[in-house]
């Protein structure tokens, strides 16, 4: 079977989008108000700059030798975090924002379903539920796009408002969907490999999830997405050098949303390296390391400014840090979160799920590592090639920063899809591959089945504490 | 639409096995901090809870063994009031007592009209125990110090609540302080008060008194001197004075003693009815327990649906016709149809 053209691709295109947003909409539905890891934090930044307060230049606390008055005396720590993000706000403001979502998220029951959280319901300020935390730690450009977008419900009700702000990120998991129907099919010559990896991308459950919560790594999964797209048609010769400075540019504005995306400019350089000519590769090779030390520099400053918690205190932090992130307990973590975990990942599957989901992605792994060696019909090697660096480069990452949750690797997600799609259907014959393709979708939509009915609405409809 | 059905009934399979792990109440804590301390001959350790469903037919008490004698656990379950008829008993056997941190069950004949009513139980022993259960206490914890390694000498102890620096992070993190905790050894129930007093460190004011007993034992647990709350705590500097009972020491490390203090709200969910000693009141607080009535699929989706509202159904019907749509992608393409 060949690739997907003409109209039989218009027609895949319309039948993907009709079915993710299905798909999308239904975990729209399914997932409780402030079920989303870390949602309060990330609309209260978003909401205040709505209000438009500029996320930049607050007034830092007073406390300390020489300081009039220890404000951490007056207000609580992340109500003075918020005061040190935001330009403009009040502290009344800041701590009337956190009550009215305190009291949401009471009135929805989020206490009786986080069991960390524990079941006591009224509480008077962010730092009740968790000591120490912000959002506003974290760069401003998820928020200000969220912020322009929540602007229309400003005076709205902070429910309405997570509902809106819920709504961005369903348009984003279908915009990601579309990106990545589009890079299947610039990595694949074959009709039911790139279906293949764009359902496993749009079905993978706690992707889809993704599309109904409030979290900065909603904008850097389809920024992944994106990047991946421009880079993979460059080195599949279908664009021209322009192309990866538009992705340069997106890496650039993917670091003031999230700091994972930094993985990003590693495939950028790549593309850039090896995307050109021969005759020019060495030039290329060395304007590479240049720039890339160059950005490098410029982001750990920019981290450095904006108080990032990114950045470790000294080495012994760092290395501490990477011991963390290296550890089989933190890699545990990260594949249990990223398989599936609920209710702010106070619960999870039992761990046979994780063996067999482990047992199934080390296969597809394997399976597709060996393509980039031996011919696979249908295959672009070198568009796999980059999934697999990108796939690389982001589980570095993650454990550079110490602290496995699932999330982090969303960055890498479209790499994740085509590589599992490669490894489990391109084996196959041609002739065989129809037949594979409704086998794997058949396991993914089971997978779904089980992660939504069998994990997430149980647990958060189901199984209360008192 | 077979593809789709298929799937549908994956779901409902996924869905319906979790009949059977459903408490009908469950205090559930990712951290247990606090244990009540053994449980003393005469000076039974209860909860009480309104039951959701019919059928309460087991009782599941959390019990961390803390050191001694393993004994056998006896159970009384009372209708209506913590003094009210005993309409079940049950008995756990030293050996069946959990040898870690766990859950002990206590099973008895299901109650098949115990839908909507209210129960209390208490857990009795011959003896000191060997195990203690768990225990919530309502508010916001923030663990100062927690559990030592010795007992600290003296009837008296004195120490500070500071905020950082001189410590590595603050002692009191949150305004609306209402509660301490500390860890005490071996408070007999005939052997007086426990008193705290707490003063401002700078002026040496007394902001706050409180005072635990006699008639409430404590041995390996926590003591919790509950006061007016004292709205202006947030990184300030209080000192404390406890008075012990006779026989009585605080758990502590070269710190200091251990304590847990408690800010904020105290609001829990309505079918827990709060834990008793010897038949008595301990307010703000609860055994960490679960109750077992009835697993039918009714139960299971009244439940659902009385959660879960409309929002499930629709998310149901979009996610039935979201499988439609996408097995529709795995048929042939539309030029080998034509």
């Amino acid at each position: 079977m060949g690739a997907l053209e003409g109209a039989d691709r218009r027609r895949v295109t319309r039948l993907v989008l009709v079915a993710a947003l299905l798909h999308g909409l239904a975990y729209l539905f399914a997932v409780a108000p402030w079920m989303g890891e870390d949602e309060p934090w990330h609309l209260e930044y978003a909401s205040h700059v709505a209000e438009l307060h500029r996320p930049w230049g607050g007034k830092a606390a007073q406390y300390g030798a020489g300081a009039e008055v220890d404000e951490r005396r007056l207000w609580p720590t992340s109500q003075l975090q918020v005061r040190r993000r935001m330009a403009g706000t009040s502290e009344e403001e800041i701590a009337a924002r956190q009550r009215e979502i305190l009291a949401s998220m009471a009135e929805h029951e989020y206490f009786r379903r986080v069991d960390w959280a524990g079941a006591v319901s009224d509480r008077t300020d962010f730092d009740q539920v968790e000591e120490f935390f912000t959002a506003t730690s974290q760069p401003p450009g998820y928020y200000s796009v969220l912020g322009a977008w929540l602007f229309p419900v400003r005076h709205a009700s902070i429910e309405t408002q997570l509902v809106w702000a819920r709504c961005l990120s369903l348009l984003l998991y279908l915009a990601s969907v579309w990106v990545v129907l589009q890079l299947a099919c610039c990595a694949f010559s074959d009709r039911s490999l790139a279906i293949g990896a764009t359902l496993a991308f749009a079905w993978f459950p706690m992707n889809a999830r993704l599309g109904a919560v409030v979290n900065n790594d909603v904008l850097a999964r389809t920024l992944g997405a994106v990047v991946l797209l421009l880079c993979a048609k460059r080195l599949a010769g279908e664009a021209s050098r322009r192309t990866l400075v538009l992705a340069a540019a997106l890496v650039a504005l993917g670091l003031l949303v999230k700091s994972t995306v930094m993985s990003l400019a590693g495939v950028v350089a790549i593309a850039w390296m090896f995307g050109g000519e021969r005759s020019a590769r060495w030039r290329n090779v060395l304007l590479g390391v240049v720039a890339g030390a160059a950005v490098i520099g410029a982001v750990l400053w920019l981290w450095h400014v904006q108080h990032s918690p990114v950045l470790p205190r000294n080495v012994d932090a760092f290395l501490a840090r990477v011991q963390r992130g290296a550890s089989l307990e933190t890699l545990g973590e990260l594949w249990r979160t990223f398989v599936g975990g609920f209710n702010w990942y106070s619960r999870e599957f039992s761990p046979t799920t994780y063996a067999v989901a482990g047992v199934l992605a080390g296969v597809a792994l394997l399976s597709a590592f060996s393509a980039l060696f031996h011919t696979r019909r249908g295959v672009s090697r070198p568009v796999l090639g980059l999934c697999f660096a990108l796939l690389g480069l982001q589980v570095l990452l993650v454990v550079l920063r110490g602290e496995g949750q699932g999330r982090y690797l969303m960055p890498a997600m479209a790499a994740l899809a085509l590589v599992f799609a490669t490894g489990l259907l391109a084996p196959l014959s041609n002739f065989r591959r129809p037949a594979g393709l409704k086998l794997f979708a058949m396991l993914l939509f089971a997978y779904d089945a089980l992660f939504l009915w069998g994990g997430l609405v149980p647990n958060e409809c189901l199984l209360w504490g008192s | 639409m077979l593809r789709a059905l298929v799937i549908a009934v994956v779901a409902l399979l996924a869905l319906f096995s979790w009949r059977e792990d459903l408490p009908d109440v469950e205090i559930r804590l990712a951290e247990r901090t606090t244990q009540a301390g053994r449980i003393f001959g005469g000076y039974p350790l209860g909860q009480g809870f309104t039951c959701e469903h019919d059928g309460l037919h087991a009782l599941d008490v959390a019990l961390a063994p803390i050191g001694g004698a393993a004994l056998p656990l006896e159970l009384e379950l009372r209708r209506g009031a913590a003094d009210g008829e005993v309409v079940r008993r049950a008995s756990v056997a030293a050996e069946a007592l959990p040898a870690s941190d766990g859950w002990a069950r206590f099973e008895f004949e299901p109650i098949e009209d115990s839908g909507g009513e209210r129960f209390f139980f208490a857990l009795s022993a011959s003896d000191r125990t060997g195990h203690s259960p768990w225990l919530r206490f309502r508010g916001v914890p923030y663990v100062v110090r927690p559990w030592g390694d010795r007992a600290l000498e003296g009837s008296v102890i004195e120490g500070e609540l500071l905020p950082a620096p001189p410590r590595p992070r603050t002692d009191l993190h949150h305004g609306d302080l209402h509660t301490l905790a500390f860890a005490m050894n071996y408070m007999h129930p005939e052997a007086g008060a426990a008193k705290l007093e707490l003063f401002d460190a700078q002026s040496g004011e007394v902001l706050r008194t409180a005072s635990i007993g006699p008639g409430l034992p404590c041995d390996t647990g926590w003591v919790f001197f509950r006061f007016e709350t004292l709205a202006d705590t947030r990184w300030r500097a209080l000192r404390f004075r406890v008075e012990l009972p006779t026989g009585a020491s605080l758990i502590g490390n070269a710190e200091g003693p251990s304590i847990v203090a408690y800010h904020g709200g105290s609001k829990v969910p309505e079918d827990v009815l709060g834990a008793t000693c010897a038949g008595a009141e301990l307010p703000q607080r609860d055994l960490v327990f679960r109750a077992w009535s009835s697993d039918s699929r009714s139960a299971l989706l009244g439940r659902l649906a009385e959660r879960g509202g409309e929002r499930i159904l629709w998310a149901a019907i979009a996610w039935f016709l979201a499988i439609v749509v996408a097995a529709r992608l795995l048929g042939r393409p539309v030029e080998e149809r034509e």
